[in-house]
Order: C-alpha cells, then structure tokens, then sequence
C-alpha cells in the first residue's frame, strides 16, 4: 500500500533576480504512513510551509518527486487537491465578512460539493469543532481559537485523507491549543493523516508519532517521536532533587557530565554522554544522599535547542 | 443547482458581504450613486456649455453608459484583496478551478452598476431637459447590459495585472477606467483622436456598445446596431480570454515561483 506522503530527492530553489537564490529544500526524503500524525519541526524559514505548499499543489517542487497517496503532486495535481485539506495558522484565508456557516457553504462550492451535502457537512463541522453557536456570526467577531478551528472545518470539507496543517496552533492559548490537539487526534482515530509542521514541541511531543526536523531545506533527522531521545546518539541524562546549588556544581564537575541544568527549584538535569557514564553518575548521587534521581532521556525539545539552537533569531 | 450557478451565487454572497463593509444602502444610494449622477451631469451641463443640446445629450448618454463599465471594473479591487487576505492560493487548488471564482469575485459590481446606469437613464435625461425616444430608449437597457458584461471581462483582464503587482489596485482601477472615460467615446467621438489612438480604442469595452446605444436613439438601422452589438460582445469575449489566459498563468507561474502566497 502507497504511503500517504512520500517525498524523494525533493529541493525547492527560489529565485530573487540578481541575489543568490535561497534553497528552500534541499534532497528531502521523507515517507509519512498513512493514519500517522508527523510532525514537520524546524525554525521560522527552515523549509515547513515550502514543503507544505509543495504537498498541496501551491508550489512546484525544482527537483525530485512527492506523491500524496500514490499521485504525484507536480503531474497529478487534480486527484492530490481532492485528497488533502490545506489548514492555514493565523488570521488569513477565510472571509472575514462572512458567517463560519457562510464560509463553509463558499468553500463547499468550490469543493463541488452539492448543497446538501455541504449545508450538512457545515453543520455537522460547526457542532464538531465547537462553533455551532456561533455559525451565524461573522468570522471578522471571532477570536484566534475559534478562527483557527474554522480553519481545520473548512480543512475537513471536502473530507480529505491526508491533513496538513501549518502552524495551526501559533498564537493560541492553551486550553484552544489544547482543544485544537484533541480534536486532532479524534480525526487521526478516523483514519486520517496529518503533517504538522509546527515549532512548538510541547504539541509535537503530544500529538505526532513521529517527527522529522529540518533547517534550512536539509532533514537533520527523522523518527519516533518517544525515542526522540535517540536523536542525540547515546546521550542521556539523570534527573535529580537536591536544594543544594553546590551539589549541582560539584556534579558539573565530573568528567562523566556534560552540562547540568536546573529544572525548576529544587529539581535539576545533568547531562551524560552514554549509558555506563549515567550508571555513575546515579551512584555520585546516591552516595551524596540524594533521595530522588533517576535516568532520563532528553526530551524533543532538548533534541531541538542541540540540533538547531545555534541558530538563535537568524532566520 | 449547477456547481458553476452555485459558486456565483455564493461569489454573489460574498461580495455583497464584502460591499456591506463600505456600504450600507443608504450610504450607497445617497452616497456613492448620487456621487455618479452628479458627475454623469456635471459632464453633460458641460457638454452644453461648450456646445449646444445635441452635444448635450452625446455627452449625458455617454456618461450614463459608462457608469456600467466604472462599477464593473471594480472587480479589479475585489480580485486585488484575495491576496490580502490569504484565500489566493487556496482559489488556486481548489477542484472547482480557479476560473469561476475569479472570474465571478466581483459580479456584486454588475449589480450595482447596472442599476446605477439604469437609475442614471431614467432620472437624468428629463431632469436636464434632454428629450429621449421612448419608448425606443428603453431597447439601450440589453445594451448598457452588454457593456456592463463586456466591461467586467476588462476589468477581470486588468485584475491580472493588480494580482501580480502589490498595491496597484486602485491605480490600475483609476487607469482603465480613465482610459475608456477618456479614448472610449464618452465625451468626445473615438475619431477626433489620431489614427493610432483611434485604432487603439476599438479594442476598448464601451466603444462600440455606446455607438450602438447612439444609434438606437437616433434611428439607425437594426443591422448597424446589430454590427455593433455584435463587435461589442467580441470585444468583450476577447477581454475575457485575456483575463482567463492571465490568470492561468498567473496561478502556473505563481506555482513555479512560489508567489502564490497565503502570507498575504
């Protein structure tokens, strides 16, 4: 069976007149099984949304190949257009002037959706994403949250297979990014696919089973996301408690540590460079008194801030 | 419904939504279309000061037919802010096609201006005092509706130009509407220009319409007017080939060069 996103060799270069063209991708190959929430990290111009337009029909990749369920997005641009939903962060692409209800029976048209089949699907997406009560009012009086979740109805439609979303959560607070999340993973249960391409890792840790990292157009690494620990080769960590700042010095002092971080008050990380250095690592502790440690593996978004976190604002 | 009724109808929807945020009918109608009869006589009290009542009445039938072709034209502002607001690209893949959508953004301005133009016919001649042939007169209304279609053709073709260029909208608005005011036979016939200019303007909305309105006032023969209803609509045609062969191609460059936005 055809995975739901496959890209091979894919490199987008834009050119800008008499300045250096910018590659946007660069030999991206990357494979998203079908009824798997992928997560597309990377820092602001890494290369998401040029990926992302690609995957939609918006932009023509300038090498290599992807194909959305079996159909290549450059040669087959009908059938990929009615198999995935495009949803857009933020406040663009939708009518202000017009009612959520209003915006989905537009787009239903476009779809080619008849109006039955639209006015029910409206409704039944309005209820679904929380908007029914306010299906009549016009969408220039919603909030961020509620924009973006008539965003993932309009997305929803036409019922696609594959979703991608771009930053679908940028700017919300967290009970709407919560919600939107949730909301998510019902629709994953009904057997779609998402590309998210997102930078927030706490929603990448919460939602994707796997997650692929990019900067500047080049994939620096793709995988699971619980094991995204992984990432960093055999480093490991040991977390630990102790109301001690001196012991956290003393700690950063041995040659089986990296680097030690406070967590929060008491609570602390102490960064090791493989197994059998965390085995000592727990024995100093103990041997000190300390009541709680335990190993740990870096989270992703530790992976993230070591793989790409020289980068600092440039973009 | 048809799906191609079904997108005008909803295109008709949003664009009246759209109109709703300048206009109430209120503001429109002693606003805006009062706006468009005074300038309708101020050119015709012009005409007669310069000339006499037939130049009059050239001027005042020319100026009440070209309000058709202004409003029409401003689906050129209507297409423009599709980029503004992100929908473009999302136009551009959706399985409808991009063509009826666009091409159907600002069909609310035919509706306007066709009631401008209609208002404009009726009110204006016996208030300034220019007798008109009714009910002959009444056969230039499927006329002013054929300048009206061919006139939004042109603006859709110029929208291209408004899509691909940010923030020119309303000059190139201003602009196509100055030159169909200005070489269309509005004010002055299309020949007192020279030769190439003449030339020229044949290939502008209006032109020929309004020849055919001119004629139908003054008794030309049905088939004259039948040539010249005839040249309008190819002239119209011709306009809305232009604007679908440049809104193909602005979306299949947009896809190559990446200008297809929704950053807006």
């Amino acid at each position: 069976m055809e995975p739901a996103v496959h890209t091979s060799g894919l490199g987008r270069v834009y050119k800008r007149g008499r300045k250096d063209p910018v590659v946007a991708l660069d030999d991206l190959t990357l494979t998203i099984e079908r009824n798997e929430i992928h997560g597309l990290l990377g820092p602001n111009g890494a290369g998401k949304t040029t990926l992302v337009k690609i995957l939609s029909t918006v932009l023509l990749p300038s090498e290599g190949s992807a194909r959305v369920l079996g159909h290549d997005v450059a040669a087959e641009t009908r059938a990929v257009r009615s198999l995935v939903g495009l949803v857009l962060g933020g406040d663009r692409g939708l009518y202000d002037r017009l009612s959520a209800r209003r915006n989905l029976l537009f787009w239903g048209a476009l779809y080619k959706l008849d109006a039955r089949t639209t006015r029910d699907r409206a409704d039944a997406l309005l209820e679904r994403v929380g908007l029914a009560e306010r299906a009549d009012d016009r969408v220039e009086r919603f909030s961020r949250g509620m924009r973006q979740r008539l965003h993932l109805a309009r997305g929803l439609l036409h019922e696609p297979r594959v979703l991608f979303l771009d930053e679908p959560t940028s700017g919300l607070d967290p009970v709407a990014a919560g919600a939107f999340r949730r909301l998510v993973l019902d629709l994953r249960a009904e057997g779609r696919t998402f590309l998210l391409a997102t930078h927030d890792m706490d929603e990448a840790t919460a939602l994707c089973d796997r997650v692929t990292l990019i900067d500047r157009g080049r994939m620096l690494l793709t995988g699971d996301t619980g094991q995204a620990g992984r990432f960093l080769g055999d480093r490991e960590c040991v977390d630990f408690t102790h109301p001690d700042p001196a012991l956290a010095d003393a700690l950063a002092l041995l040659p089986d540590v990296t680097d030690v971080e406070r967590q929060d008050g008491t609570a602390w990380r102490a960064h090791t460079p493989d197994r059998g250095a965390t085995r000592r690592v727990l024995g100093w502790l103990l041997d000190r008194d300390v009541l709680t440690a335990r190993r740990g593996e870096p989270t992703l978004e530790e992976v993230y801030l070591r793989t790409v976190g020289d980068r600092g604002m440039r973009v | 419904m048809k799906p191609l009724l079904r997108i005008v109808r909803e295109s008709l929807i949003l664009g009246f939504a759209e109109m709703g945020a300048v206009y109430t009918w209120r503001t429109w109608t002693f606003g805006w279309l009062m706006r468009l009869l005074c300038q309708a006589t101020f050119y015709a009290l012009l005409g007669r000061y310069v000339g006499d009542e037939a130049t009059m009445r050239y001027v005042l039938v020319g100026n009440i037919v070209v309000l058709a072709c202004m409003e029409s034209t401003i689906v050129v502002i209507s297409l423009a802010g599709e980029r503004r607001m992100g929908t473009l690209p999302l136009l551009a893949i959706a399985p409808s096609g991009h063509l009826p959508v666009y091409l159907g953004r600002g069909l609310q301005w035919t509706v306007t201006g066709m009631t401008s133009s209609l208002v404009a016919w009726i009110a204006l001649p016996p208030m300034l005092g220019v007798p008109l042939p009714w009910p002959r007169a009444a056969y230039a209304v499927p006329v002013v509706l054929l300048i009206l279609v061919s006139s939004y053709g042109y603006g859709c073709a110029l929208a291209g130009i408004a899509l691909r260029m940010r923030g020119v909208e309303w000059l190139v608005l201003n602009v196509a509407y100055g030159i169909v005011m200005t070489f269309g036979g509005v004010n002055v016939p299309v020949e007192v220009w020279p030769a190439p200019l003449e030339y020229a303007a044949q290939a502008l909305p209006v032109v020929h319409g309004l020849d055919a309105v001119r004629g139908i006032l003054d008794g030309a023969s049905p088939g004259r007017v039948m040539r010249l209803l005839g040249t309008e609509a190819v002239v119209g045609a011709c306009w809305y080939a232009v604007a679908a062969l440049s809104m193909d191609r602005l979306v299949s460059v947009g896809r190559r060069d990446g200008s297809l936005d929704y950053a807006g």
